[in-house]
């Protein structure tokens, strides 16, 4: 078995909240409670939970965007606490993230060349030609138009936004994408756009996937393997088959038996599709 | 005669590129005691048939066809007498919890409003009846919670506050535009149970609107499927799914990413986009997406034809 791309180990996290009164200390709340995983270079990890449960504590402790309280974040066996400003800055080109809201998570006032080019202009300082032509590269993996590079967000629907935040994660050519609810914004005839698309960038890439969604269907879909998250825990891990089919813990059981759509006359219809 | 009546409904918006049709001869009827879903993606127009039942359409929007609620026609009334009803007869629950409550009233105060607004009661029989109504959505520590503030209180709770404001004066009919979008499953199954359980109870009607099919399978009897200001397919819900007459109805529900589908799986997607309300085209709204269009769909709008008892689809090329 090769090494992990991947690996987190023992990852706690705690913020301290307002203090109630002077004389007493910040009470605190632990966000995530000592969290392990590994994810081995080209596989999808899910990530699922409701809010609260440390889902996005976790995104912004393997993009290094935050420091762990302890434990550790682990890419390609280098821990990324221990890097200085400048090998993080390196490192940084094989991390990219994809946000929930491509309304939110796009500058309205930069055209989607200035957009999807920035990572490499920022962590390596490629030149104006080079981000040009890697920006087209990109969008036409997303399946979007070099002519597109001089437009604003504005000018695109939610599912093109999403595949221009795509298109800027890709463009570092970047080993692991956190997705952080990439599809739950989204319309459901577009979001299957999407999904297809970024299991396509996997096979065509080999792109690995940190992804993190409340949705246990999409998980099921595009992920190897299952962490289920619980007030900062991992209760259950697992293949998605068998993690959804045969649940072995009670909070599983409790998210799956909440998931709509279980009377007969819906689930007939789904085993008979169109 | 239904609880609400809603006839060639036509709403014209003012758009950055002139007036356009965001509603194109929408009818239905509600029943006292009956559940009702519209069931669309952005823009089809389901958000905006809700606004104007409630008289809420932005400004310089323009309304044609007829809304009447209770024998009463909507379409015509001014503002104050409308507000007599929202709130009031009508109730309704948003997206949203955090932003349809006032974060600098309490919660007490807020439930206590259409009552003291509408009902006349007094400041402590208002606050009495909160306190009923907060037990009635099962808000844990009711009586504690009548002096908590919005932020104090996380979505679920705040969203039964919702629905106890909406409930305050015992509506006719209820909207519910996405009330369980921003929640968790797991709470979210709780709100619907609840509404479902509030609408049996009261009587109500129930106007759903989501964009989640398997939410309204477990929720509403009767469904409408939108699509670029129309309804394409409207049935019982239980025969929507089953027959699925309509291309878009067919496509939506293919598109859904389900449970215990193998890893890799490539979802069946509906090319294209919805088109902007000025680039609706005169014939079929889905026609540029439809896998089965022909010519004559693109002429005129077609014309809804009867699929099954109660159960319609407007499409030339009815999926068998």
């Amino acid at each position: 078995m090769t090494a992990p791309l991947l690996r987190v180990d023992a990852l706690t996290k705690r913020y301290r909240l307002p203090r109630h009164s002077l004389l007493q200390p910040a009470p605190e709340v632990l966000a995530l409670a000592g969290v392990s995983f590994t994810l081995h270079a080209g596989k999808s990890l899910g990530v699922v939970g409701e809010s609260g449960s440390g889902k996005s504590t976790l995104a912004r402790l393997v993009m290094a965007l935050e420091a762990p309280s302890s434990g550790q974040v682990l890419l390609d066996g280098v821990d990324l606490q221990t890097l200085d400003a400048a090998a993080l800055r390196q490192t940084r080109t094989k991390l990219q993230m994809v946000f929930q809201d491509p309304f939110s998570s796009l500058d309205p006032r930069r055209t989607v060349l200035q957009t999807v080019a920035e990572p490499l202009a920022v962590l390596r300082g490629a030149g104006k030609a080079e981000q040009r032509e890697r920006a087209a590269e990109a969008l036409a993996a997303v399946g979007l138009a070099a002519a597109d590079l001089q437009k604003y967000p504005h000018e695109f629907s939610g599912g093109q936004r999403q595949r221009i935040a795509i298109a800027r994660a890709l463009i570092t050519r970047p080993r692991l994408i956190v997705a952080d609810e990439p599809v739950s914004a989204l319309d459901v005839s577009v979001q299957a756009q999407v999904l297809n698309l970024m299991q396509d960038l996997q096979d065509q890439f080999g792109v690995t996937y940190l992804f993190i969604s409340h949705d246990l269907a999409v998980v099921d879909l595009v992920c190897d393997e299952v962490i289920v998250l619980h007030q900062g825990l991992v209760v259950e891990q697992g293949h998605p088959d068998q993690l959804f089919s045969r649940p072995q813990h009670p909070y599983t059981q409790r998210l799956l038996a909440a998931v709509p759509g279980q009377n007969p006359a819906f689930r007939n219809a789904l085993e008979h599709p169109a | 005669m239904a609880l609400l009546e809603v006839r060639d409904l036509r709403v014209t918006l003012q758009t950055s590129r002139g007036a356009h049709d965001a509603l194109r001869a929408v009818s239905f009827d509600l029943e006292r005691g009956h559940t009702l879903g519209l069931i669309g993606e952005s823009g089809c127009g389901k958000s905006i048939t809700a606004l104007a039942l409630m008289g809420l359409l932005p400004d310089g929007a323009r309304v044609a066809g007829s809304i009447r609620f209770d024998g009463r026609e909507l379409t015509t009334l001014d503002e104050p007498t409308l507000c007599t009803l929202r709130g009031h007869r009508i109730g309704m629950v948003f997206q949203e919890p955090m932003t349809a409550l006032n974060p600098l009233h309490t919660v007490g105060r807020q439930i206590a409003e259409p009552l003291r607004l509408h009902k006349g009661l007094s400041r402590s029989a208002a606050r009495a009846e909160a306190l009923r109504l907060l037990e009635r959505v099962q808000l844990p520590q009711a009586a504690q919670r009548l002096s908590a503030y919005p932020h104090q209180l996380s979505g679920g709770q705040r969203q039964r506050v919702v629905i106890a404001i909406a409930l305050a004066c015992g509506p006719d009919l209820l909207v519910a535009d996405e009330p369980t979008t921003a929640l968790d499953v797991t709470i979210q199954r709780e709100v619907l149970d609840l509404i479902k359980e509030l609408v049996r109870e009261d009587g109500m009607g129930l106007l759903l609107i989501s964009h989640n099919l398997a939410v309204m399978a477990d929720t509403v009897e009767r469904l409408l499927v939108m699509y670029g200001g129309t309804v394409v397919e409207s049935g019982p819900t239980a025969a929507v799914f089953q027959r699925l007459a309509h291309p878009y109805t067919r496509g939506l529900f293919a598109a859904r990413p389900r449970l215990g589908l193998p890893r890799g799986t490539r979802l069946s997607t509906i090319p294209g986009r919805v088109p902007a309300l000025a680039d609706m085209p005169p014939g079929c709204p889905f026609a540029d997406r439809c896998d089965r269009v022909i010519d004559a769909c693109r002429a005129a709008p077609p014309p809804a034809v009867a699929v099954g008892a109660l159960h319609e689809a407007r499409c030339l090329r009815i999926c068998e």
